[in-house]
């Protein structure tokens, strides 16, 4: 499958095809990956955006292999610096781990050991990796922690993690991921634990060492306004696939898929009044280990017709920088008249975001203070 | 850090209280009088022998008014005389404490040293060919009372392969550590069976614990080598409730090898009590009784100390 942005004269960092990972457990099998293709290249910043369990994370740790447990079974291929990451030995892994692919964890307060002092947390890997001694991990310690905009640096050497707050834990945890120079980053919900002021600044801190070190970035995230203006390309990820994959003004200003738009529609909006109620998507996701006919999100879709839940609709080009699966894309003509008949024929999914609609431009003429 | 320390040795205060003062009463509930068993058999119709030999030992008084005058004594260091023998108990204790104290540290250095990488690799191939054999190892380990596996070392290492003694005691300053351990060795493997089953189990189920937290994840996520990762990472967040468990091992010891001292006929503070016991010698029994007591608490107290050592956060609080 072709990629949706072209990038000419560069040759791809990381190439990933049709990747699939599947759990085998007793209600049969968890389709937590199912053949995602895309191509990331040096210094880019792709978006994976979805909700939980819909195989973001998973999807992260399968190109890194991380920790996916006994009971996996991985099909397709990633191809790293032109390496195919998913023939290597684990022993060859522990070489990439850290040096040229490092990652962020979501949770700061869990992902750096209580019991062991920041700077070696720091440096530990880089020693591993590159040799170094005691004392220049020290001043590359403290570099770090001073590049990653943490105040006394040098105290915080010998600091424990429960001695610093949660953005400062991150902070570390960045510190961490990017000290041996990585070509790739995940960031893997770097701030879905963070109080909602710390956000932005470890956002910026992220974008800022991105370029100074010219690293790809893959930026997983359930939340649309993250990746916002802050990525090249997004994919949105549901039910272990990509429903839609164009570059970040694409996706925002022409919106394709029926769950990127019920997406954007929940991400809180400022100039909307307060007490606006938000616009949750109907539903849940569906269970992985149920076989699914036709397209995943139908059951929940405003849109859906009969096809959608008979045909699963292919990922497919609707510009050059944009594809999409859905059969009745957001926009056109035909996205129109479903929604129409749906209205008309009393579709749940349908009526709770008309209503939704209705029940913001009642608040809108609410005197203020009310309600 | 003050305040736990003081909370803690007014803790350790009372509990020598309450162990003092049930040991006494207990002792004082025994069946038989010291008089009887101090007397031989033709003299126990003498009774104004006995009643003298009473009051030289001062028997006559209340119970508490005896309680108190040990006490008070014992604080001072003096844990009185034996009735029989007439040797100062305290005098007995340090003559027996190396034997019983050098077992019990040395079975506890056994069994912690070998069950923490039994356990810290259990852990991290769990359900793997090495955790199931060490499973049934730890099993079998914990249903063989120590004489029982005392009994098969004496028959395999002493007449069978004929390479250790199965009696007696070299003192280490009489005929050096070489000859010490061969007499030590086989006592203290038999002791440190069932804490060896007891740790690696903990020290098991606790890594996998450990093994699951997120950090570790991240320090695999950073390529550190697996073997680092168990030792660096995993094994000391783990290993405060296997510190614990050593301590109270070793304090339990020092009161618990007293069947392995008497099957191996080894000159230790358990056979001393055990010849006070039959021999009515009340002095003895609580004095020993008490002493143990005191290094059970006191090596309680400096296991909980350690706690603030290897874990930085109860430091701060």
């Amino acid at each position: 499958m072709a990629d949706a942005t072209t990038h000419p004269g560069d040759a791809p960092l990381l190439v990933v095809e049709d990747l699939a990972t599947h759990f085998a457990i007793d209600a049969g099998l968890v389709r937590a990956v199912d053949g995602v293709s895309f191509e990331l290249y040096p210094g880019q910043t792709l978006g994976i955006v979805g909700e939980s369990g819909s195989g973001k994370t998973v999807l992260a740790r399968t190109i890194m292999r991380l920790n996916l447990g006994g009971n996996v079974r991985t099909s397709g291929s990633v191809r790293f610096s032109n390496q195919s990451l998913l023939d290597l030995p684990i022993s060859d892994m522990t070489k990439i781990w850290g040096r040229e692919i490092a990652m962020v964890f979501q949770d700061p307060m869990t992902s750096l050991n209580p019991v062991v002092k920041i700077g070696r947390q720091v440096t530990e890997h880089v020693r591993k990796h590159f040799g170094i001694s005691k004392a220049e991990a020290r001043n590359l310690a403290i570099e770090l922690l001073q590049s990653v905009r943490i105040p006394e640096a040098e105290a915080r050497f010998d600091s424990f993690p429960h001695e610093l707050s949660g953005g400062m834990r991150q902070r570390v945890s960045i510190a961490i991921a990017l000290a041996c120079n990585p070509k790739l980053l995940f960031a893997d919900e770097p701030t879905t634990a963070l109080d909602v002021t710390v956000q932005h600044q470890i956002l910026n801190l992220l974008g800022m060492q991105q370029q100074e070190r010219d690293m790809a970035m893959v930026l997983v995230t359930h939340d649309l306004g993250v990746v916002a203006g802050r990525t090249d390309e997004i994919i949105v990820m549901y039910a272990g696939k990509i429903v839609e994959q164009a570059t970040t003004s694409e996706i925002f200003h022409r919106t394709s898929h029926p769950y990127t738009e019920a997406l954007l529609r929940s991400i809180p909006k400022i100039d909307q009044p307060s007490h606006t109620r938000l616009a949750a998507i109907a539903g849940r996701p569906p269970d992985l280990a149920d076989s699914l006919e036709g397209c995943s999100f139908s059951p929940r879709c405003p849109y859906a017709q009969e096809r959608c839940f008979e045909e699963e609709p292919e990922l497919e080009a609707l510009a050059t920088d944009h594809l999409s699966a859905c059969w009745y894309p957001v926009g056109t003509p035909e996205n129109q008249e479903a929604w129409e008949k749906n209205l008309l024929a009393g579709r749940p999914s349908t009526l709770a975001i008309a209503n939704g609609q209705i029940v913001d431009d009642v608040s809108v003429h609410l005197p203020s203070g009310t309600s | 850090m003050g305040k736990i320390l003081a909370a803690r040795l007014a803790r350790l205060v009372a509990t020598l209280f309450a162990v003092s003062l049930l040991t006494f009463l207990l002792v004082e509930q025994l069946p038989g009088d010291p008089v009887t068993a101090l007397l031989p058999p033709e003299a126990l119709h003498d009774l104004e022998t006995m009643e003298r030999i009473r009051t030289e030992l001062r028997l006559d008084d209340p119970a508490l008014v005896r309680y108190g005058r040990w006490v008070t004594d014992a604080l001072q260091g003096d844990l009185g005389k034996s009735y029989i023998t007439d040797q100062r108990v305290a005098d007995a204790i340090r003559d027996r404490i190396p034997v019983t104290m050098e077992l019990a540290l040395l079975a506890t250095v056994i069994a912690a040293v070998l069950a923490i990488p039994i356990g810290a690799f259990s852990a991290y191939r769990e359900g793997g060919r090495f955790d199931r054999v060490m499973s049934g190892f730890t099993t079998a380990s914990l249903s063989i009372p120590a004489f029982v596996a005392a009994i098969f070392f004496i028959w395999l290492f002493t007449l069978k392969f004929n390479w250790l003694p199965s009696t007696g005691w070299n003192r280490i300053t009489d005929k050096g550590l070489l000859a010490n351990l061969k007499t030590a060795i086989l006592p203290a493997s038999a002791l440190a069976l069932a804490p060896l089953a007891i740790n690696a189990r903990l020290i098991r189920a606790d890594m996998i614990g450990t093994l699951k937290e997120d950090y570790i994840l991240s320090a695999r996520a950073k390529g550190l080598r697996s073997r680092y990762i168990l030792m660096r990472h995993a094994l000391r967040p783990s290993s405060l409730t296997a510190i614990t468990i050593f301590g109270l091992q070793f304090g339990a010891l020092i009161g618990g090898t007293v069947v392995i001292e008497t099957i191996f006929a080894l000159p230790g503070l358990g056979t001393r009590l055990i010849s006070g016991i039959y021999q009515r010698d009340v002095t003895m029994i609580q004095g020993i009784t008490l002493f143990v007591a005191t290094v059970y608490v006191v090596v309680n107290l400096l296991v909980d100390l350690l706690y603030l050592l290897l874990d930085p956060r109860i430091r701060r609080q």
